[in-house]
C-alpha cells in the first residue's frame, strides 16, 4: 500500500462563484513574468505562490490539452512562427512558467499527458515517488479556435494537492491519498468511463471522497479529515 | 532491487540500432538541408527524416512507427503488472499545423493531434491494455518514462515494463526551432567551439523492455533536475548540469565509464555541459551523435540509450559526429574509441526550462 497525507487541496476555477477573477490572478504575478505567461501558467503560480515546491520536492503535472491559447497564438503566427508563442506552447509550459516566476528549481518534474485515467495516473506516479513532498498538479486552459476542433478544454481550471512525506501519522492533514493494490484490478476498459480530471477537480473542491479503480490494479482512495 | 534492460531497439534516419551504430562509426551524417516548412522556398535547415516531410492524414510516420513497434517482444502489455510507458514531445502535433494553415474541422483527423488520440490508436493496433502512462516533457520525455519504469520495477508495482518513445520531424516543430534561430542553415557540430551554434532535427523512435529479471544491462540509477531559470536558456552558472549528476557520482567511483551527452550543437549549453563534465569526471570521454542523426527531441534519451548499448556491445564507441577541434573541453571525443575499459555508461539529456535527466547503466 502506498499512502501519503494530503496537506492541502486547492482548486481554482477563475471567474466563477467564490473564485478569483482572471485579472486578480494576473495581478498577483510579478509583472515582468506575467506578460510572458499563459493563463494556465498564471493560475499555477496562483496555486503555488504561498507554499511553493522546495528543490527536493516532486511535481507531477497532468494535463490533456495543455495551453490551448498559447498553441492558438503560435498557429496564428505561422508561417512567421513566434518564438514566444512556441516556447509558451510547449508541454509542460504552465508549471515551468510558474516556477520560473517563483525563482525556484525543483529536482523532479514529471509531466503526464493523455486523457483516460489521467488523474488516477497522476496519483499513482506521485505516490511512488521518494521525494519529500509531492505536488500533484492538474489543469487545463480554455481554448477558442482549437475548442471548435475538439482540441481544447472549454474551461480554465487547475487543482493542486500537496502530499506530505511518509504516512504522516500524527501530523495535521486535510486528508489522505492511498493506493490499495488488490486483486480487483481494472484490467479492461469499463463500459462506464472514469470521471474526467475536470469532474474530479470539482469533487476535490467540494471535499468529496473519491474511489478510483486503477489500471495498475486496486483502487486509489482520496479521503478527507472531518 | 535493480531493473534491467532486457531487450531494446531504435530507429533513426540511418536505420535500426545496429545500422545506425555502424553508420556513426563510419562518420556518416544523416542530416540533409531541407526546407524548414511546407513552403519549398523556405530556408533550408538540417533535418534527418525517414522519408519526405509532409503533413498528411494519417501522419506520414504512422506506418513506420507501428512497423517498428511490432518488433518489440509480445507480452501482456498494458495489464496491471506490465505497464506501457509512452513518451513523445510532439505526438501528432502536425495536425495542429494543418489546422493553423487552413485545414477544416475534421473530428476523425483531429484525433491524430493529441497524445491520447495516438495512445488509443496504438492500443487498438497492438492490443495493449489500459495500464498505459504518457510522459511528455519536451526533450527529456523518454528519460522520464524510462526512469518511471525503473522506479515502478524497484518499488515492486510492476514485473516488466515496455517503454516506447517516438518523435518525427514536422513543420510545427521545425518552424518553432527555426523561430528560436537555433535551427538554421548551419550543420550541427556538438561541443565545437565555433562562432555560430546550430541544431539539426531528426526522426527517432525506440522501445525497451525493462524487467526485474537479471540480464546484461542493469540500470544503476537515474536523476533529474529542473533549473527553471529561464524558458530556453540554461542558468549560466552551469548549476543544472552539476545538480543532475550529483546523485549518481558516488555510484561511478572506481568504475570505468564513458558519457553520452546531450550535445545538440547550441553553443552555451554545449559549453556548460562539456566543461561541467570535464570538471566532474576529467578524462572520461564525452560524445554526442546529434551531429549525424539530428536531435530526435522527446525520443532522444531512449534512442541514444539504445545506440549507446549497441555501440558498447560492438566494442567501439562512435565519436562526436560532425565535430572537430577546437572543442569546448578536452574530454570531448571527436573520434571513435574502444569500449573495453568501461563497464558503465552515463547518459544525459536536457530540455527547455533547464530540465536535465541522467541515467547510469552498467554491463553485468
Amino acid at each position: 500500500m502506498f499512502e501519503r497525507p494530503v496537506q492541502s487541496a486547492d482548486a481554482c476555477f477563475p471567474d466563477t462563484a467564490g473564485m478569483p477573477a482572471t485579472d486578480e490572478i494576473k495581478a498577483a504575478v510579478p509583472r515582468r513574468h506575467a506578460r510572458r505567461m499563459s493563463d494556465l501558467g498564471r493560475l499555477v503560480y496562483w496555486l503555488f505562490r504561498n507554499d511553493p515546491p522546495e528543490p527536493e520536492d516532486a511535481i507531477v503535472y497532468a494535463t490533456t490539452f495543455t495551453e490551448a491559447r498559447a498553441l492558438e497564438a503560435y498557429l496564428e503566427s505561422l508561417p512567421h512562427a513566434s518564438p514566444l508563442a512556441f516556447q509558451t506552447s510547449i508541454h509542460p509550459g504552465a508549471v515551468q512558467q510558474a516556477m520560473i516566476a517563483l525563482g525556484r528549481p525543483v529536482r523532479t518534474l514529471l509531466p503526464l499527458a493523455g486523457e483516460e485515467d489521467l488523474f488516477t495516473r497522476m496519483c499513482l506516479t506521485g505516490l511512488t515517488q521518494q521525494s519529500g513532498r509531492v505536488f500533484l498538479l492538474t489543469g487545463e486552459e480554455r481554448g477558442d479556435r482549437l475548442l471548435h476542433h475538439g482540441l481544447a478544454s472549454a474551461t480554465t481550471w487547475a487543482l493542486c494537492l500537496r502530499l506530505g512525506p511518509g504516512s504522516g501519522e500524527g501530523n495535521k492533514r486535510a486528508g489522505t491519498l492511498r493506493w490499495e493494490r488488490t486483486s480487483t484490478a481494472r484490467e479492461n476498459d469499463t463500459a462506464t468511463p472514469p470521471p474526467s480530471a475536470t469532474e474530479i477537480a470539482r469533487a476535490v473542491h467540494r471535499r468529496t471522497p473519491l474511489n478510483l479503480p486503477t489500471p495498475m490494479g486496486g483502487t486509489v482512495y482520496l479521503t478527507w479529515t472531518p | 532491487m535493480h531493473s534491467y534492460l532486457e531487450a531494446f531497439d531504435c530507429r533513426t534516419a540511418l536505420g535500426d540500432a545496429d545500422a545506425t551504430v555502424a553508420a556513426l562509426l563510419e562518420g556518416r551524417v544523416a542530416l540533409r538541408l531541407l526546407p524548414v516548412n511546407t513552403d519549398s522556398e523556405s530556408e533550408r535547415v538540417p533535418l534527418a527524416a525517414r522519408g519526405d516531410i509532409a503533413v498528411t492524414t494519417p501522419p506520414r510516420w504512422w506506418d513506420d512507427l507501428t512497423e517498428f513497434l511490432a518488433t518489440a517482444p509480445d507480452d501482456d502489455w498494458g495489464s496491471p503488472r506490465k505497464p506501457v510507458l509512452l513518451s513523445s514531445s510532439n505526438f501528432g502535433i502536425d495536425r495542429l499545423y494543418a489546422i493553423g494553415t487552413g485545414a477544416t474541422p475534421d473530428a476523425e483527423a483531429n484525433t491524430w493531434a493529441t497524445a491520447h488520440g495516438i495512445a488509443r490508436r496504438l492500443r487498438r493496433q497492438f492490443g495493449w491494455g489500459p495500464n498505459l502512462h504518457i510522459f511528455s516533457h519536451a526533450c527529456v520525455s523518454a528519460h522520464l518514462a524510462t526512469a518511471a519504469a525503473d522506479t515502478w520495477l524497484r518499488e515492486g508495482v510492476a514485473d516488466k515494463a515496455l517503454v516506447v518513445s517516438f518523435d518525427y520531424v514536422g513543420p510545427f516543430v521545425s518552424s518553432g526551432f527555426h523561430s528560436l534561430k537555433i535551427l538554421n542553415s548551419g550543420m550541427p557540430a556538438p561541443y565545437a567551439d565555433r562562432p555560430t551554434g546550430s541544431v539539426g532535427l531528426g526522426d527517432g523512435t525506440a522501445w525497451a523492455v525493462l524487467s526485474n529479471d537479471p540480464s546484461q544491462w542493469r540500470i544503476e540509477g537515474s536523476s533529474h533536475w529542473n533549473e527553471l531559470h529561464h524558458f530556453t536558456a540554461n542558468d549560466p552558472s552551469g548549476s543544472g548540469f552539476e545538480q543532475v549528476i550529483a546523485p549518481l557520482a558516488p555510484l561511478l567511483e572506481g568504475h570505468g565509464f564513458w558519457i553520452k551527452g546531450h550535445g545538440t550543437g547550441t553553443l552555451d549549453a554545449g559549453r556548460l555541459e562539456a566543461e561541467c563534465l570535464h570538471r566532474a569526471f576529467p578524462g572520461v570521454p564525452l560524445v554526442s551523435w546529434k551531429g549525424s542523426i539530428g536531435h530526435t527531441l522527446g525520443s532522444c534519451a531512449l534512442v541514444e540509450l539504445v545506440l549507446a548499448l549497441r555501440a558498447h556491445e560492438s566494442g567501439s564507441i562512435p565519436g562526436t559526429t560532425g565535430s572537430a577541434a577546437p572543442v569546448f573541453a578536452p574530454n570531448v571525443a571527436t573520434g571513435n574509441f574502444d569500449a573495453a575499459p568501461a563497464r558503465s555508461i552515463l547518459l544525459l539529456c536536457n530540455a527547455f526550462g533547464g530540465a536535465h535527466g541522467a541515467l547510469l547503466v552498467s554491463h553485468v
